[in-house]
């Protein structure tokens, strides 16, 4: 399967600039098919988790109100350049990555 | 309304003055003399700010809701709606006599 | 010698000489904006005015960087490749259909066919690639097919010098009929493209600035708001009607000649596709 995630995670002087996409579709559930008039289920990413070096920096919640391939940027602190940078998201129909970086 | 015969006489007849020879069947509509002539002079108007590919949208758009208010059979409407469709058309032929924007 | 050889000598002459006076006219006219402009924007490079309106504003090019590192996207051109790199019924590909490739092409569009009499755009040339291997054409207006493939097949031609040429009596014409269409008032309220993007070009109408005519042309398709592809010819259509005028069709004569006329502007800049706008 192709990898939906990329991630972009560079040293700005000593703060880390953490940059994600996720190619994701996030159905809210209330869109309707233009072509056959029914409305599409809801698929969306639930939860997001970034650590940095072995430690979660971040997690998240999202829900149907983020948008159509959900970009995420962030800075993070006390990290250096070598650390790995590992992103994990599930959605709501059971569905998740695991994608892997180094901090530039 | 009751439909008056002399409605459909004057509207068969407006549009043979118009000259159109390719007019689709139109429904004959529960209005005024008066308002089926305004009617049928919007249509024209239009059509030719069309013609002359200078159509402005909100013109059509006065000219769709004179339909609508004739089909339901609302004249004043319909003649309200009409003139500005056709005020409209005829400024929009205006138009394509204007100068070139420097 | 006689009259009729007499004519047709006179006749070659005039036309010679009328399509050389062609090309000074366009390039003219893209002279006399590139002067207008940098007279009006001081310190503006010529090179940025790729950028439109961001370059008016620093909290927005500021916004369209960020917007650039990491567009939302691509799943569309990689889409557009597949239907690039996807050979057609008859086992050709679109590359077969231009020279090199298709790379480094996009700036040569659109162009006047002396053959066909009319202005060729790209679009009319990957439709021409489809119908001569045995496919059907794409809608113009259709962002799913035509504005798909051409996002990517036009970014194959990034960093190109845009390179619109107008030669010959015919080309002249179409130019200029695109010409007229560009300072002509339409709509009901009365606009002309020339009275936002020339005579007020770097004010605002509403809330967002307005683009200069050069450089406007360099970076179609692209992407508005989360990711909304729009072709060139669907924003005449939003523009016409937002001044209130019934639009053409994407694909018409009158928007092909727009376009030409609208290229030769940006003539000497690179193309960028796939960039992002508001």
């Amino acid at each position: 399967m192709t990898q939906l995630t990329k991630i972009r995670a560079t040293m700005q002087v000593d703060v880390a600039d953490i940059r994600i996409i996720v190619t994701h579709p996030m159905e809210t559930g209330q869109r309707k098919d233009p072509k056959t008039g029914q409305v599409v289920p809801p698929h969306f990413i639930k939860n997001v988790t970034v650590t940095v070096g072995g430690k979660t920096v971040m997690e998240a919640q999202w829900s149907q109100a983020v948008s159509k391939n959900p970009y995420l940027g962030f800075r993070v602190r006390g990290a250096k350049a070598g650390d790995k940078v590992v992103v994990h998201w599930e959605d709501n129909k059971g569905e998740s990555e695991t994608t892997e970086a180094t901090l530039a | 309304m009751v439909r008056n015969g002399w409605t459909t006489v004057l509207i068969g007849l407006s549009l043979l003055m118009a000259g159109c020879a390719e007019v689709p069947q139109r429904p004959s509509y529960a209005i005024t003399p008066e308002a089926a002539l305004a009617l049928v002079s919007a249509q024209a108007d239009v059509k030719a700010s069309q013609n002359a590919k200078y159509a402005w949208t909100t013109a059509i758009a006065a000219l769709n809701d004179a339909e609508k208010a004739a089909a339901k059979g609302d004249s004043a409407a319909v003649i309200r709606l009409s003139r500005t469709a056709s005020s409209l058309a005829k400024a929009s032929i205006e138009q394509t006599r204007y100068p070139l924007v420097q | 010698m006689t009259m009729k050889r007499l004519i047709r000598i006179l006749s070659t002459i005039g036309a010679v000489a009328f399509g050389a006076s062609a090309v000074a006219g366009a390039e003219d006219d893209r002279r006399h904006f590139v002067e207008l402009y940098q007279n009006r924007f001081a310190g503006i490079q010529l090179a940025d005015y790729v950028y439109g309106a961001l370059i008016f504003s620093a909290d927005a090019k500021a916004q369209y960087d960020s917007m650039m590192v990491m567009p939302p996207w691509q799943d569309v051109i990689e889409q557009g490749r597949k239907m690039w790199e996807t050979p057609l019924k008859n086992g050709n590909t679109y590359a077969s259909c231009f020279p090199s490739e298709g790379k480094n092409v996009g700036g040569n569009y659109p162009y006047f066919d002396d053959k066909l009499g009319k202005v060729v755009t790209f679009e009319m040339a990957i439709n021409r690639c489809r119908r001569d291997n045995g496919e059907a054409e794409y809608k113009y207006d259709d962002m799913a097919t035509m504005g798909t493939l051409t996002v990517y097949a036009r970014s194959l031609s990034d960093g190109m010098s845009v390179n619109i040429k107008v030669e010959g009596v015919g080309a002249q014409a179409a130019y200029e009929t695109g010409k007229r269409f560009f300072y002509s008032r339409r709509g009901q309220l009365n606009f002309a493209c020339a009275n936002c993007h020339v005579g007020n070009a770097g004010n605002r109408v509403r809330n967002e600035f307005l683009s200069p005519v050069i450089g406007q042309t360099t970076h179609w398709p692209l992407f508005r708001g989360e990711g909304d592809l729009w072709t060139l010819q669907r924003r005449y259509v939003a523009c016409n009607a937002l001044t209130r005028a019934v639009p053409f069709a994407i694909g018409s004569e009158e928007y092909n000649n727009l376009e030409y006329f609208h290229s030769y502007m940006s003539n000497g800049l690179p193309m960028h596709t796939a960039v992002w706008r508001k």
